[in-house]
């Protein structure tokens, strides 16, 4: 399935994203000030949570892929 | 301020995307005809069924249901256009995005939900392959 940059398939209000170490599971969210992630791994080995305040929204592609690749880093290494 | 089935309103006079079935995209409308479900189906406000079924079970003390006009200090400042907009209420997402929490809240709630303690084994399976 195409990344729709709500992870790479989408159930029941759970996406998973394919990362370098595990699948991800979680969501990630959008409001104007304030974006997160949340990626956690089945076995619960791996999971990272990140929570920022933003100044524009929507996000910048640029922002957003950041966002992304940080919490997919921060879930392998966790 | 807003109430949910004004919000529901405002989805629904647009055209669907696709027929149902086919295809699939994120849509907070769609969380807030949930959130409508659960009210009509416990006759019960959904904050209140959050924090019986979800936020008091797994011990989320961090975690609200916002839906006022503010938010629970201290909370990271949120901008928009140049303004602090941290006390925007997050009625207008309600369902859809008005749960104002914790990074250790959310690793504790996602853990929580991946190993079982949240929904039944036959739901959390639907929920990952729908």
């Amino acid at each position: 399935m195409t990344n729709t940059g709500l992870g790479d398939s989408y159930g029941l209000g759970l996406l998973r994203e394919t990362t370098s170490c595990d699948a991800g599971w979680g969501h990630n969210g959008l409001v104007p000030g304030y974006a997160s992630w949340a990626l956690t791994s089945k076995d619960g080995r791996h999971s990272a949570i990140v929570l920022t305040n933003v100044r524009t929204f929507p996000l910048s592609p640029n922002l957003g892929a950041a966002l992304a690749d940080l919490a997919m880093t921060a879930f392998c290494d966790s | 301020m807003w109430a949910p089935r004004p919000l529901a309103d405002i989805g629904l006079s647009h055209p669907p995307l696709f027929k149902p079935g086919t295809h699939w995209s994120y849509s907070n409308t769609n969380y807030v005809l949930l959130g409508l479900i659960v009210e009509a189906v416990t006759n019960d406000r959904l904050g209140n069924e959050l924090v019986k079924r979800i936020i008091h079970p797994i011990g989320l003390h961090d975690t609200t249901f916002a839906t006022g006009r503010q938010v629970a200090a201290p909370a990271a400042h949120g901008y928009y256009q140049g303004k602090d907009i941290t006390a925007l209420s997050g009625s207008y997402a309600w369902a859809a995005g008005a749960i104002v929490s914790t990074a250790s809240d959310l690793d504790r709630f996602y853990r929580a939900l991946l190993t079982g303690k949240v929904v039944p084994a036959a739901q959390l399976k639907a929920m990952e392959s729908a």
